[in-house]
């Protein structure tokens, strides 16, 4: 079953690399939650607004690299 | 000749590191101290990676790795990438939990690994449009 609600999903390639996408949370919010997400995971390649096979408004996607 | 290899990583954290190393079969945390590699002596923690000839040292102040596995030779670098892999997943858990939240862990079938962290609303996070009423209480 696929996860609804407001959540977090990160997928870590088998190099490191994360790409992160925050759904269902209100845009000011979500740029403070991403920003503490990108810290984490070293720096960011790309971050950009996403709605794409989502119906929730106000996701961001993030991608970050170790190399 | 110098084989040695320096590369920025987004390794930073101890005990994230040690559990990283933990998920590899065969590796080995060696502690803090000077490394003997082949060709170079990286004073940092170090780590001995399943196949791999010398350790790995890293600084955690600056995430820099140093390795010496000659281009493959002495050591294959998809086995330091699991290690990398290991540690994101293992630094988005430690988060999470301090954040009062779950995480689901996913093996995908590429390889890559697939995290699932619920918001449940105690950080002050809103939902959009004040939830879907599928129980996340947001």
């Amino acid at each position: 079953m696929a996860a609804t609600g407001p959540r977090i999903e990160i997928t870590v390639s088998p190099t490191g690399e994360t790409d992160t996408k925050v759904f269902g949370v209100e845009g000011t919010s979500c740029r403070k939650l991403s920003a503490g997400w990108e810290a984490l995971f070293g720096a960011v390649i790309s971050s950009s607004d996403t709605v794409e096979a989502y119906e929730e408004p106000h996701d961001v996607e993030i991608k970050s690299g170790q190399k | 000749m110098s084989h040695t290899t320096k590369r920025k990583s987004a390794i930073k954290d101890l005990p994230t590191l040690k559990k990283a190393v933990d998920r590899i079969p065969g590796a080995e945390y060696l502690g803090h101290g000077t490394a003997k590699q082949y060709s170079g002596s990286p004073v940092g923690h170090n780590f001995k990676l399943p196949g791999w000839s010398y350790p790995v040292s890293v600084d955690l102040a600056t995430g820099e790795c140093t390795f010496d596995n000659y281009g493959g030779r002495w050591g294959k670098e998809a086995v330091l990438d699991s290690l990398k892999q290991g540690y994101a997943i293992e630094a988005a858990k430690a988060k999470a939990e301090a954040e009062g939240h779950t995480m689901e862990e996913i093996q995908l079938e590429d390889g890559s690994v697939k995290l699932v962290i619920p918001l449940g609303g105690a950080d002050g996070y809103v939902a959009e449009g004040g939830g879907d009423g599928d129980g996340w209480g947001v």
